[in-house]
């Protein structure tokens, strides 16, 4: 028995597609206004193809985020661009004057501002619509501003973002083809080998990555005092979500460094971030040690001195680099 | 037993449809589950609704030309599925959007069923075949699934019917204006605008 909901046949289907597309097209006469409300009396199979129309052209503006259908129309209005930036030598002044303006416009709205760090250097960005930026070292955001999307781009390092509240439009930070959502929240983004690493100190936050089929989903939400990790290639291959410590995620901003029973070898990695002067551990005796405690950013004497004194490790510093060496015993 | 989240009906529509008439008519609301709105989020949604009702009656009117009364409760049901919402985030994101498509689902479920209805008197009746799907709301585990095959079926679109396609849908531009960044005619604009719909339906009927 064939289902219901087969009825709709395929000169119906027709049809609706083609009156809502002259619908949309906003070149409907009164008359046809008229002739599109007797088409829809006429049957009910006729009102329930040009409604699952309607349903299909809503869903679609719910697709107006997705990286993969955006790039493509993102790409024709670029053409456009270019194509007007051709005409401009075969016009006349107030023609030029007038695209330029629009040039100058549309280069606005698809340009991306940048805003980069150096190793050991830090700064903060306050955002047209009052969110602000904080850049820890070595770190790379692109700003991309329009009307309905706020799109952030985590190209290096680690940003801390504090969201000023706008339902209308999103504040989506965008990091290897994965995306960080929030709304009105303060949030820390970190790539650390290959890793994302989120938390969350404010409000609520949802990470969504395409899966294996190429479609986007959510993969997580957390809420203030919760962090989440991930690889953007693999996002199935995450921590899930799980508490953080949040003063330790932060502690960047007030220029210091937390460990908290970290390995030894970790830690450096993590204090070399912010220093060209790097520190190198020579041999493997001390990577496994435990260390504790909070550093000021680059005060490598200060780090130097609570290695000699906890573990009893000899310094040997340079210009360019302080050696660890392990103690003799 | 009153819900609470019940909205009293508009006095002036009322009068023509008579007021028992339209409380008896087939609101299925689910009385179960706790409201979640706080004050604050039923204040938003009751400021959205009123925002967008006049449109939306027209709106749902034009698809269900049959009465009033059906307008009404799908007007109704609207409302409540809206302060239902667990979360308002995605209504908040796309007001317009989620509250059109919200009503959509509902007159697509109403049509269905006058569908039904009108068989049931031509054939055997088959409950399981005929069993009402419950449209899915934004952000709904399986609106995300319906989402990403709405992708698939758009990248399955020969190239410049969905560049048509996608430039009306997100960026608003008009029929004109694509076609002026693409060269193409209006009219071409216009069929490939209709191509899309038509193609979006053949691929998507089973979650329609």
């Amino acid at each position: 028995m064939k289902r219901v909901d087969d009825m709709t046949d395929e000169s119906i289907e027709k049809a609706a597609a083609d009156w809502v597309a002259r619908e949309d097209g906003g070149a409907l006469s009164a008359a046809g206004q008229r002739a599109l409300d007797r088409w829809l009396r006429q049957d009910e199979r006729h009102r329930l193809a040009y409604a699952n129309c309607r349903q299909l052209s809503l869903m679609t503006g719910f697709l107006a985020d997705d990286g993969d259908l955006r790039a493509e129309t993102a790409a024709v209005r670029r053409r456009f661009r270019r194509r007007a930036f051709g005409w401009k030598a075969l016009l006349q002044v107030a023609a030029v004057m007038l695209l330029a303006l629009a040039a100058t416009w549309l280069q606005q709205y698809f340009a991306v501002d940048y805003y980069q760090t150096q190793i050991g250097e830090q700064r903060v960005v306050h955002l047209e619509d009052g969110s602000t930026l904080m850049l820890n070292t070595d770190s790379r955001v692109g700003v991309r501003y329009t009307r309905g999307l706020r799109a952030l781009f985590l190209e290096r390092g680690e940003a801390f973002f504090m969201v000023a509240k706008n339902p209308q439009r999103p504040f989506v930070v965008n990091v290897q083809g994965s995306e960080v959502r929030a709304l009105g929240t303060a949030f820390n983004v970190a790539r650390r080998a290959g890793d994302v690493r989120v938390a969350v100190t404010q409000g609520v936050v949802e990470v969504r990555a395409g899966d294996a089929a190429g479609n986007r989903r959510s993969l997580a939400r957390m809420l203030p005092g919760q962090g989440f990790s991930y690889s953007p290639e693999q996002p199935q291959d995450n921590s899930g979500v799980a508490p953080v410590n949040l003063e330790k995620v932060t502690a960047w901003q007030a220029s210091r460094i937390y460990f908290d029973n970290d390995r030894l070898d970790d830690a450096v990695v993590e204090y070399n971030r912010y220093t060209t002067r790097k520190i190198v551990l020579v041999g493997d005796e001390l990577a496994g040690e435990r260390i504790s405690g909070v550093f000021n950013i680059g005060d490598a004497d200060a780090l130097a001195f609570a290695l000699e004194e906890s573990f009893g490790a000899r310094i040997n510093k340079s210009e360019q680099r302080i050696l660890v060496l392990p103690g003799r015993d | 037993m009153p819900d609470p989240a019940f909205r009293p009906f508009m006095g002036k529509r009322l009068s023509d449809g008579g007021s028992m008439a339209v409380s008896k008519a087939n609101l299925r609301l689910v009385s179960s589950k706790p409201e979640p709105a706080d004050s604050g989020d039923r204040a938003y949604v009751e400021e959205l609704y009123t925002a967008h009702s006049a449109a939306l009656c027209r709106y749902i009117a034009r698809m269900l030309p049959g009465g009033r009364q059906d307008v009404e409760v799908i007007l109704q049901e609207t409302y409540v599925k809206l302060l239902r919402q667990e979360s308002l985030q995605h209504l908040r994101e796309n007001p317009r959007a989620y509250i059109y498509t919200v009503a959509t689902n509902l007159v697509r479920d109403s049509l269905r069923r006058q569908l039904r209805r009108r068989s049931e008197q031509h054939h055997s009746y088959d409950d399981s075949e005929h069993e009402s799907r419950t449209p899915s709301p934004p952000g709904a585990a399986e609106w995300q699934q319906n989402l990403g095959r709405l992708k698939q079926s758009l990248l399955e679109l020969k190239p410049v019917v969905r560049r048509v396609f996608l430039l009306s849908r997100f960026e608003q531009m008009t029929y004109p204006e694509i076609a002026e960044t693409l060269s193409i005619s209006t009219r071409s604009v216009e069929r490939h605008m209709s191509r899309a719909m038509e193609h979006l339906q053949r691929e998507l009927s089973d979650i329609l």
